[in-house]
Protein backbone atom coordinates (compact mmCIF):
# COMPACT_ATOMS: atom_id res chain seq x y z
CA UNK A 1 0.00 0.00 0.00
CA UNK A 2 1.37 3.10 -0.82
CA UNK A 3 1.07 6.05 1.68
CA UNK A 4 2.64 9.25 -0.67
CA UNK A 5 3.19 9.74 -4.13
CA UNK A 6 5.06 12.36 -5.89
CA UNK A 7 4.57 12.46 -9.77
CA UNK A 8 5.97 15.15 -12.35
CA UNK A 9 3.41 15.83 -15.19
CA UNK A 10 1.91 18.62 -16.94
CA UNK A 11 -1.29 20.06 -16.00
CA UNK A 12 -3.92 22.97 -15.78
CA UNK A 13 -6.56 24.32 -12.62
CA UNK A 14 -8.57 21.86 -13.70
CA UNK A 15 -6.54 18.54 -15.15
CA UNK A 16 -3.06 16.82 -14.93
CA UNK A 17 -2.29 14.58 -17.46
CA UNK A 18 -1.35 10.77 -16.82
CA UNK A 19 -0.09 8.21 -18.76
CA UNK A 20 -2.17 7.64 -21.69
CA UNK A 21 -4.48 10.36 -20.68
CA UNK A 22 -5.60 12.87 -18.31
CA UNK A 23 -7.73 13.10 -14.81
CA UNK A 24 -10.00 16.18 -14.34
CA UNK A 25 -12.18 18.05 -11.73
CA UNK A 26 -15.16 16.27 -14.12
CA UNK A 27 -13.90 12.40 -13.28
CA UNK A 28 -15.09 10.47 -10.26
CA UNK A 29 -11.58 10.35 -8.14
CA UNK A 30 -11.38 8.84 -5.11
CA UNK A 31 -7.73 9.77 -3.88
CA UNK A 32 -7.02 7.41 -0.66
CA UNK A 33 -9.82 4.78 -1.61
CA UNK A 34 -6.41 2.07 -1.21
CA UNK A 35 -3.85 3.93 1.53
CA UNK A 36 -2.98 6.97 -0.29
CA UNK A 37 -2.74 10.30 2.42
CA UNK A 38 -0.15 12.54 0.00
CA UNK A 39 -0.54 13.20 -3.21
CA UNK A 40 2.39 15.57 -4.66
CA UNK A 41 2.93 16.74 -8.12
CA UNK A 42 4.27 19.68 -9.80
CA UNK A 43 1.39 20.09 -12.45
CA UNK A 44 1.37 24.00 -13.04
CA UNK A 45 -1.89 25.92 -11.66
CA UNK A 46 -3.57 22.75 -10.80
CA UNK A 47 -4.15 24.09 -7.36
CA UNK A 48 -4.85 27.22 -8.60
CA UNK A 49 -6.92 29.58 -5.98
CA UNK A 50 -8.91 32.13 -8.04
CA UNK A 51 -12.34 33.91 -8.39
CA UNK A 52 -11.80 32.37 -11.83
CA UNK A 53 -10.49 28.79 -10.25
CA UNK A 54 -11.60 27.97 -6.48
CA UNK A 55 -9.97 25.05 -5.16
CA UNK A 56 -12.83 23.65 -3.81
CA UNK A 57 -12.99 21.88 -7.10
CA UNK A 58 -10.79 19.30 -6.28
CA UNK A 59 -12.36 18.21 -2.58
CA UNK A 60 -14.53 15.75 -4.31
CA UNK A 61 -11.22 14.10 -5.05
CA UNK A 62 -10.39 13.31 -1.17
CA UNK A 63 -11.96 9.85 -0.38
CA UNK A 64 -9.80 9.78 2.55
CA UNK A 65 -6.65 11.95 1.15
CA UNK A 66 -4.94 13.93 3.65
CA UNK A 67 -3.36 16.00 1.28
CA UNK A 68 -2.80 17.08 -2.30
CA UNK A 69 0.18 19.54 -2.97
CA UNK A 70 0.93 21.36 -5.98
CA UNK A 71 1.03 24.64 -7.58
CA UNK A 72 -0.70 28.52 -7.45
CA UNK A 73 1.16 29.44 -10.93
CA UNK A 74 3.35 27.68 -13.18
CA UNK A 75 6.00 25.50 -11.78
CA UNK A 76 9.52 25.77 -13.72
CA UNK A 77 11.78 22.94 -15.06
CA UNK A 78 15.12 23.97 -17.06
CA UNK A 79 16.55 25.51 -13.74
CA UNK A 80 17.96 22.65 -11.46
CA UNK A 81 14.28 21.77 -10.64
CA UNK A 82 14.44 17.92 -11.43
CA UNK A 83 15.59 17.53 -7.95
CA UNK A 84 12.43 18.63 -6.14
CA UNK A 85 10.84 14.96 -5.09
CA UNK A 86 14.39 14.00 -4.00
CA UNK A 87 13.92 17.19 -1.70
CA UNK A 88 10.57 16.86 -0.88
CA UNK A 89 11.43 13.57 0.33
CA UNK A 90 14.48 14.65 2.36
CA UNK A 91 12.70 17.41 4.18
CA UNK A 92 9.19 15.20 5.24
CA UNK A 93 11.12 12.25 6.29
CA UNK A 94 14.74 11.21 5.79
CA UNK A 95 16.57 14.08 7.36
CA UNK A 96 14.54 13.30 10.65
CA UNK A 97 15.00 9.67 10.13
CA UNK A 98 19.11 10.01 10.20
CA UNK A 99 18.96 12.56 12.34
CA UNK A 100 16.45 11.48 15.01
CA UNK A 101 17.23 14.65 17.37
CA UNK A 102 16.29 16.96 14.64
CA UNK A 103 12.30 17.93 14.93
CA UNK A 104 10.51 16.47 11.98
CA UNK A 105 8.95 18.87 9.38
CA UNK A 106 5.39 18.71 8.60
CA UNK A 107 4.04 17.45 5.48
CA UNK A 108 3.32 21.42 4.40
CA UNK A 109 6.72 22.22 5.60
CA UNK A 110 8.56 20.04 3.37
CA UNK A 111 6.16 20.55 0.81
CA UNK A 112 6.74 24.29 0.65
CA UNK A 113 10.80 23.98 2.14
CA UNK A 114 11.05 21.57 -1.03
CA UNK A 115 10.11 24.17 -3.81
CA UNK A 116 11.31 27.24 -1.94
CA UNK A 117 14.74 24.87 -2.51
CA UNK A 118 14.36 24.24 -6.08
CA UNK A 119 11.85 27.50 -7.61
CA UNK A 120 12.36 30.94 -7.97
CA UNK A 121 10.57 33.77 -5.73
CA UNK A 122 8.07 33.99 -8.27
CA UNK A 123 6.67 30.76 -7.99
CA UNK A 124 3.61 29.89 -5.69
CA UNK A 125 3.88 26.89 -3.72
CA UNK A 126 0.36 25.39 -3.07
CA UNK A 127 -1.74 22.56 -0.74
CA UNK A 128 -5.11 21.86 -0.10
CA UNK A 129 -5.64 19.83 2.87
CA UNK A 130 -8.71 17.81 4.57
CA UNK A 131 -9.09 17.52 8.05
CA UNK A 132 -11.74 15.91 10.42
CA UNK A 133 -12.41 14.88 13.40
CA UNK A 134 -9.76 12.31 15.06
CA UNK A 135 -7.96 13.35 11.88
CA UNK A 136 -6.38 16.56 12.37
CA UNK A 137 -3.73 17.03 9.65
CA UNK A 138 -2.61 20.91 10.24
CA UNK A 139 0.58 18.87 12.16
CA UNK A 140 1.26 16.14 9.75
CA UNK A 141 4.50 14.33 9.69
CA UNK A 142 5.30 11.38 7.40
CA UNK A 143 6.05 8.54 10.06
CA UNK A 144 5.95 4.59 10.18
CA UNK A 145 2.42 4.18 11.87
CA UNK A 146 -0.56 4.79 9.70
CA UNK A 147 -2.70 7.88 10.62
CA UNK A 148 -6.61 8.13 11.16
CA UNK A 149 -8.09 9.35 7.89
CA UNK A 150 -9.99 12.81 7.72
CA UNK A 151 -13.57 10.67 7.51
CA UNK A 152 -16.22 12.46 9.39
CA UNK A 153 -16.68 16.20 9.73
CA UNK A 154 -14.55 17.25 7.27
CA UNK A 155 -13.42 20.29 6.56
CA UNK A 156 -10.27 21.64 4.09
CA UNK A 157 -7.54 23.80 4.75
CA UNK A 158 -5.54 25.58 1.52
CA UNK A 159 -2.58 27.34 1.79
CA UNK A 160 -0.36 29.37 -1.19
CA UNK A 161 2.95 31.14 -0.93
CA UNK A 162 6.23 32.58 -2.17
CA UNK A 163 9.11 30.03 -3.05
CA UNK B 1 12.59 18.70 -36.30
CA UNK B 2 12.64 22.09 -34.67
CA UNK B 3 9.92 24.29 -33.41
CA UNK B 4 9.40 26.95 -35.88
CA UNK B 5 9.59 30.62 -34.63
CA UNK B 6 6.43 31.92 -36.64
CA UNK B 7 4.44 28.90 -35.11
CA UNK B 8 4.22 30.19 -31.73
CA UNK B 9 1.81 32.70 -30.58
CA UNK B 10 3.92 35.52 -28.74
CA UNK B 11 1.92 37.16 -26.16
CA UNK B 12 4.68 38.62 -24.57
CA UNK B 13 6.93 41.46 -24.68
CA UNK B 14 9.86 40.61 -26.61
CA UNK B 15 13.37 41.50 -24.49
CA UNK B 16 16.22 42.89 -26.75
CA UNK B 17 19.33 41.06 -26.14
CA UNK B 18 22.71 43.09 -25.91
CA UNK B 19 25.62 42.10 -28.03
CA UNK B 20 27.26 40.42 -25.22
CA UNK B 21 26.84 40.03 -21.60
CA UNK B 22 29.06 39.77 -18.50
CA UNK B 23 29.21 36.49 -17.41
CA UNK B 24 30.35 36.71 -13.30
CA UNK B 25 32.09 34.10 -11.67
CA UNK B 26 30.64 32.66 -8.59
CA UNK B 27 32.55 31.47 -4.99
CA UNK B 28 31.69 29.81 -2.34
CA UNK B 29 32.44 31.20 1.02
CA UNK B 30 35.05 29.19 2.44
CA UNK B 31 33.71 26.42 5.26
CA UNK B 32 35.29 28.32 8.57
CA UNK B 33 33.69 31.66 7.55
CA UNK B 34 30.57 30.02 6.90
CA UNK B 35 30.94 28.31 10.33
CA UNK B 36 30.86 31.23 12.01
CA UNK B 37 28.17 33.55 10.56
CA UNK B 38 26.33 29.61 11.21
CA UNK B 39 27.42 29.85 14.87
CA UNK B 40 26.26 33.65 15.37
CA UNK B 41 23.02 32.97 13.62
CA UNK B 42 22.23 29.53 15.71
CA UNK B 43 22.81 32.03 18.86
CA UNK B 44 20.54 35.19 17.42
CA UNK B 45 17.76 32.33 17.19
CA UNK B 46 18.17 30.99 20.40
CA UNK B 47 18.40 27.49 19.02
CA UNK B 48 20.05 26.03 21.93
CA UNK B 49 23.54 23.13 21.63
CA UNK B 50 23.46 22.01 17.93
CA UNK B 51 24.93 18.76 16.69
CA UNK B 52 26.77 18.36 13.63
CA UNK B 53 26.01 16.16 10.43
CA UNK B 54 27.98 15.51 7.26
CA UNK B 55 25.58 14.93 4.99
CA UNK B 56 25.89 14.45 0.65
CA UNK B 57 24.22 17.94 0.21
CA UNK B 58 25.45 20.31 3.46
CA UNK B 59 26.21 20.08 6.83
CA UNK B 60 23.55 19.99 8.88
CA UNK B 61 23.64 21.20 12.80
CA UNK B 62 20.81 19.99 14.68
CA UNK B 63 18.90 20.84 18.33
CA UNK B 64 15.47 20.02 19.80
CA UNK B 65 14.86 23.65 18.76
CA UNK B 66 15.88 23.55 15.06
CA UNK B 67 18.50 23.76 12.80
CA UNK B 68 20.70 24.98 10.46
CA UNK B 69 22.13 23.62 6.89
CA UNK B 70 25.24 25.34 5.74
CA UNK B 71 25.17 24.06 1.80
CA UNK B 72 28.75 22.87 0.37
CA UNK B 73 28.04 23.29 -3.14
CA UNK B 74 26.92 26.92 -2.88
CA UNK B 75 27.19 27.87 0.62
CA UNK B 76 23.87 29.02 1.11
CA UNK B 77 22.24 28.62 4.44
CA UNK B 78 18.90 27.18 5.46
CA UNK B 79 17.61 28.04 9.66
CA UNK B 80 14.79 26.98 11.31
CA UNK B 81 13.77 27.87 14.84
CA UNK B 82 11.02 24.72 15.43
CA UNK B 83 9.33 26.15 17.78
CA UNK B 84 7.59 29.41 15.95
CA UNK B 85 4.07 28.51 15.32
CA UNK B 86 4.14 25.42 17.17
CA UNK B 87 1.11 26.29 18.94
CA UNK B 88 -1.06 27.24 16.38
CA UNK B 89 -3.98 24.90 15.11
CA UNK B 90 -4.47 25.84 11.49
CA UNK B 91 -2.24 28.19 9.31
CA UNK B 92 -4.61 31.73 9.74
CA UNK B 93 -2.26 34.48 11.35
CA UNK B 94 -3.01 37.87 12.33
CA UNK B 95 -1.03 40.66 11.38
CA UNK B 96 -1.22 44.01 12.21
CA UNK B 97 -1.66 46.07 9.27
CA UNK B 98 -3.58 43.79 7.48
CA UNK B 99 -5.21 44.50 4.48
CA UNK B 100 -6.66 43.21 1.23
CA UNK B 101 -5.72 44.43 -2.05
CA UNK B 102 -6.74 43.95 -5.37
CA UNK B 103 -4.40 43.65 -8.72
CA UNK B 104 -5.98 42.77 -12.18
CA UNK B 105 -9.15 41.13 -10.27
CA UNK B 106 -7.20 39.34 -7.86
CA UNK B 107 -7.83 39.27 -4.25
CA UNK B 108 -4.79 38.71 -1.89
CA UNK B 109 -4.04 39.79 1.67
CA UNK B 110 -1.38 41.97 2.57
CA UNK B 111 0.24 43.87 5.04
CA UNK B 112 0.09 47.52 4.13
CA UNK B 113 3.29 49.97 3.39
CA UNK B 114 3.86 50.88 6.85
CA UNK B 115 3.81 47.05 8.62
CA UNK B 116 5.40 45.93 5.21
CA UNK B 117 8.59 48.28 6.34
CA UNK B 118 8.90 47.88 9.79
CA UNK B 119 8.70 43.86 8.89
CA UNK B 120 11.50 44.05 6.25
CA UNK B 121 13.45 46.23 8.46
CA UNK B 122 13.36 43.39 11.38
CA UNK B 123 14.72 41.05 9.04
CA UNK B 124 17.51 43.10 7.91
CA UNK B 125 18.13 43.56 11.43
CA UNK B 126 18.91 40.00 11.68
CA UNK B 127 20.40 39.33 8.29
CA UNK B 128 22.70 42.47 7.61
CA UNK B 129 25.41 41.55 10.91
CA UNK B 130 25.47 38.16 9.92
CA UNK B 131 26.52 38.95 6.29
CA UNK B 132 23.65 37.05 5.14
CA UNK B 133 22.44 39.55 2.11
CA UNK B 134 24.24 40.01 -0.99
CA UNK B 135 25.60 43.73 -1.68
CA UNK B 136 23.04 43.46 -5.38
CA UNK B 137 19.48 42.98 -3.31
CA UNK B 138 17.48 45.48 -5.49
CA UNK B 139 14.36 45.15 -4.16
CA UNK B 140 12.60 43.91 -1.14
CA UNK B 141 9.21 43.16 -0.28
CA UNK B 142 6.87 41.35 2.40
CA UNK B 143 4.42 39.24 1.26
CA UNK B 144 1.94 37.12 3.22
CA UNK B 145 0.85 32.53 2.68
CA UNK B 146 -2.94 33.44 1.02
CA UNK B 147 -4.94 31.06 3.45
CA UNK B 148 -8.62 29.53 3.23
CA UNK B 149 -10.78 27.45 5.54
CA UNK B 150 -13.31 25.66 2.94
CA UNK B 151 -16.17 23.20 3.83
CA UNK B 152 -17.01 19.38 2.85
CA UNK B 153 -18.03 20.40 -0.24
CA UNK B 154 -14.63 23.23 -1.03
CA UNK B 155 -16.89 25.81 -0.22
CA UNK B 156 -15.07 28.66 1.15
CA UNK B 157 -16.21 29.49 4.66
CA UNK B 158 -12.85 32.10 5.62
CA UNK B 159 -9.93 33.88 4.19
CA UNK B 160 -6.49 34.88 5.79
CA UNK B 161 -3.26 35.39 5.74
CA UNK B 162 -0.73 32.52 7.22
CA UNK B 163 3.10 33.14 7.53
CA UNK B 164 4.67 36.03 6.06
CA UNK B 165 7.80 35.81 3.80
CA UNK B 166 10.41 38.67 3.57
CA UNK B 167 12.24 38.21 -0.22
CA UNK B 168 15.07 40.24 -0.83
CA UNK B 169 15.91 39.42 -4.63
CA UNK B 170 19.01 40.51 -6.68
CA UNK B 171 20.14 42.29 -9.95
CA UNK B 172 23.58 42.08 -11.48
CA UNK B 173 24.24 44.36 -14.14
CA UNK B 174 21.00 45.75 -14.48
CA UNK B 175 19.34 42.54 -15.22
CA UNK B 176 17.43 40.46 -12.97
CA UNK B 177 19.04 37.35 -11.50
CA UNK B 178 15.85 34.52 -11.72
CA UNK B 179 15.99 30.24 -9.81
CA UNK B 180 16.42 28.89 -6.33
CA UNK B 181 19.53 30.94 -6.13
CA UNK B 182 18.48 34.14 -6.42
CA UNK B 183 16.90 35.42 -3.17
CA UNK B 184 17.42 36.03 0.52
CA UNK B 185 13.80 34.97 2.38
CA UNK B 186 13.26 35.49 6.04
CA UNK B 187 9.98 33.51 7.00
CA UNK B 188 8.02 35.05 9.97
CA UNK B 189 4.91 34.34 12.25
CA UNK B 190 3.16 37.05 14.07
CA UNK B 191 4.36 38.01 17.86
CA UNK B 192 2.77 40.79 19.37
CA UNK B 193 3.69 43.82 17.59
CA UNK B 194 6.78 42.52 15.92
CA UNK B 195 7.47 39.65 14.28
CA UNK B 196 9.19 36.26 15.16
CA UNK B 197 11.42 34.50 12.15
CA UNK B 198 10.84 30.63 12.16
CA UNK B 199 13.31 30.04 9.07
CA UNK B 200 16.00 31.88 7.36
CA UNK B 201 17.19 31.17 3.28
CA UNK B 202 20.27 32.65 1.85
CA UNK B 203 20.65 31.05 -1.47
CA UNK B 204 22.75 34.27 -2.72
CA UNK B 205 26.63 33.09 -3.93
CA UNK B 206 29.13 36.25 -3.34
CA UNK B 207 30.18 37.42 -7.45
CA UNK B 208 33.43 37.32 -8.95
CA UNK B 209 35.00 38.52 -11.90
CA UNK B 210 33.21 38.70 -14.97
CA UNK B 211 34.08 37.69 -18.64
CA UNK B 212 32.30 39.53 -21.64
CA UNK B 213 29.86 36.55 -23.97
CA UNK B 214 28.89 37.40 -27.18
CA UNK B 215 25.22 36.81 -27.70
CA UNK B 216 23.32 35.69 -31.06
CA UNK B 217 20.46 37.87 -32.11
CA UNK B 218 16.84 37.15 -30.38
CA UNK B 219 16.12 34.73 -32.76
CA UNK B 220 18.72 32.78 -32.31
CA UNK B 221 18.79 33.05 -29.03
CA UNK B 222 15.67 31.40 -28.63
CA UNK B 223 17.26 28.11 -31.13
CA UNK B 224 19.66 27.44 -28.58
CA UNK B 225 17.02 25.99 -26.20
CA UNK B 226 13.62 27.14 -26.44
CA UNK B 227 12.96 26.45 -29.92
CA UNK B 228 14.96 22.77 -29.65
CA UNK B 229 13.12 21.89 -26.20
CA UNK B 230 12.19 18.28 -27.15
CA UNK B 231 9.05 18.25 -25.39
CA UNK B 232 8.07 21.17 -26.74
CA UNK B 233 8.77 20.19 -29.96
CA UNK B 234 6.69 16.89 -29.73
CA UNK B 235 3.58 18.88 -29.06
CA UNK B 236 4.29 21.43 -31.95
CA UNK B 237 4.51 18.16 -34.39
CA UNK B 238 1.29 17.05 -33.48
CA UNK B 239 -0.37 19.97 -33.92
CA UNK B 240 -0.80 21.55 -30.17
CA UNK B 241 -0.28 25.46 -30.39
CA UNK B 242 2.02 27.11 -28.26
CA UNK B 243 1.53 30.23 -26.74
CA UNK B 244 4.51 31.82 -25.02
CA UNK B 245 3.00 34.46 -21.88
CA UNK B 246 6.10 34.86 -20.50
CA UNK B 247 9.53 35.85 -22.10
CA UNK B 248 12.63 37.41 -20.06
CA UNK B 249 16.28 37.78 -20.46
CA UNK B 250 17.72 37.33 -17.30
CA UNK B 251 20.60 35.54 -15.34
CA UNK B 252 19.67 32.30 -14.19
CA UNK B 253 21.18 31.23 -10.23
CA UNK B 254 21.03 27.50 -9.70
CA UNK B 255 19.59 25.74 -6.58
CA UNK B 256 21.79 26.37 -3.59
CA UNK B 257 22.74 22.33 -3.52
CA UNK B 258 23.93 22.63 -6.96
CA UNK B 259 27.76 23.64 -8.13
CA UNK B 260 27.67 26.89 -10.57
CA UNK B 261 30.41 28.64 -10.44
CA UNK B 262 29.26 30.98 -13.69
CA UNK B 263 26.12 33.31 -13.02
CA UNK B 264 24.98 33.13 -16.85
CA UNK B 265 22.27 34.59 -19.06
CA UNK B 266 19.15 32.46 -19.79
CA UNK B 267 15.46 33.49 -20.92
CA UNK B 268 12.78 32.34 -18.79
CA UNK B 269 9.43 31.63 -20.20
CA UNK B 270 6.17 30.79 -19.35
CA UNK B 271 3.23 29.32 -21.60
CA UNK B 272 0.31 27.24 -22.61
CA UNK B 273 0.37 24.13 -24.82
CA UNK B 274 -3.28 23.97 -26.33
CA UNK B 275 -5.32 20.73 -25.95
CA UNK B 276 -5.01 18.28 -28.72
CA UNK B 277 -3.95 14.70 -29.99
CA UNK B 278 -1.12 14.09 -27.09
CA UNK B 279 -3.67 15.35 -24.15
CA UNK B 280 -4.64 18.03 -22.32
CA UNK B 281 -4.14 21.55 -22.31
CA UNK B 282 -1.20 22.76 -19.92
CA UNK B 283 1.14 25.45 -18.37
CA UNK B 284 4.33 25.60 -18.35
CA UNK B 285 7.61 27.00 -16.98
CA UNK B 286 11.19 26.95 -18.53
CA UNK B 287 14.53 28.43 -18.16
CA UNK B 288 16.58 27.84 -21.33
CA UNK B 289 20.02 28.95 -22.31
CA UNK B 290 20.18 32.51 -23.96
CA UNK B 291 24.33 31.65 -25.56
CA UNK B 292 25.22 28.47 -27.46
CA UNK B 293 27.86 26.64 -26.07
CA UNK B 294 30.41 28.31 -28.70
CA UNK B 295 30.09 31.47 -27.23
CA UNK B 296 31.03 30.15 -23.67
CA UNK B 297 34.14 27.97 -25.39
CA UNK B 298 35.35 31.25 -27.17
CA UNK B 299 35.23 33.29 -23.81
CA UNK B 300 37.12 30.04 -22.44
CA UNK B 301 34.20 29.23 -20.15
CA UNK B 302 33.39 25.67 -18.98
CA UNK B 303 30.75 23.56 -17.32
CA UNK B 304 28.42 21.27 -17.67
CA UNK B 305 25.16 23.73 -17.35
CA UNK B 306 26.95 25.71 -19.59
CA UNK B 307 26.87 22.81 -22.43
CA UNK B 308 23.54 21.43 -21.51
CA UNK B 309 20.04 22.72 -20.10
CA UNK B 310 20.55 22.08 -16.09
CA UNK B 311 18.21 19.84 -15.89
CA UNK B 312 18.70 17.99 -19.54
CA UNK B 313 15.89 19.64 -21.50
CA UNK B 314 17.99 19.63 -25.04
CA UNK B 315 17.61 17.57 -27.99
CA UNK B 316 19.32 14.38 -27.31
CA UNK B 317 22.10 15.33 -30.36
CA UNK B 318 22.97 18.07 -27.53
CA UNK B 319 23.70 15.69 -24.25
CA UNK B 320 26.65 14.02 -23.64
CA UNK B 321 27.12 10.74 -25.19
CA UNK B 322 28.89 8.11 -22.73
CA UNK B 323 30.34 4.75 -24.14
Amino acid sequence: MVDAVMMSSHGNPDAFSVWGGSVSTSDTIRFGKGDLEIFATHACHLLENSAAHPVGRWCGAFERLHYMCGFHNSSYSGGGQNARGQYFAMYVAWLHAVIPWMPQYTVREAWKMANVAVEGSDVEWAYLRCTGTGADTHNERLTTSEPADPTTNRSFWTAHGSC
Amino acid sequence: MAIKLDSLEIKARLPKLPPSVPVHALLVPPMEERRASIARLGERMRLGTLRSVELDHGIVMAGERGDITGFHASGAVWARDATVGKGATDELRKWEGQTTESTDGVRRVALNADASRKLIAQAKELLQPLGLLGKEVASEAAQLDQVAQLDAKGKQLAQGAGQATVKFQYVVAGMPVRGAGAKTLAFADPDGGQARFGGIFHAWRPLGKDTAVKLPVLEEALGVGLLTDPELDRYSAAGHKIQITRLEFVYLALPAFLRQIHLFPALQVEGIVSEGKLGISFHFGRFHHAAPPQAYAAAKLYGPYLTVNPDGISPPAARPVVG
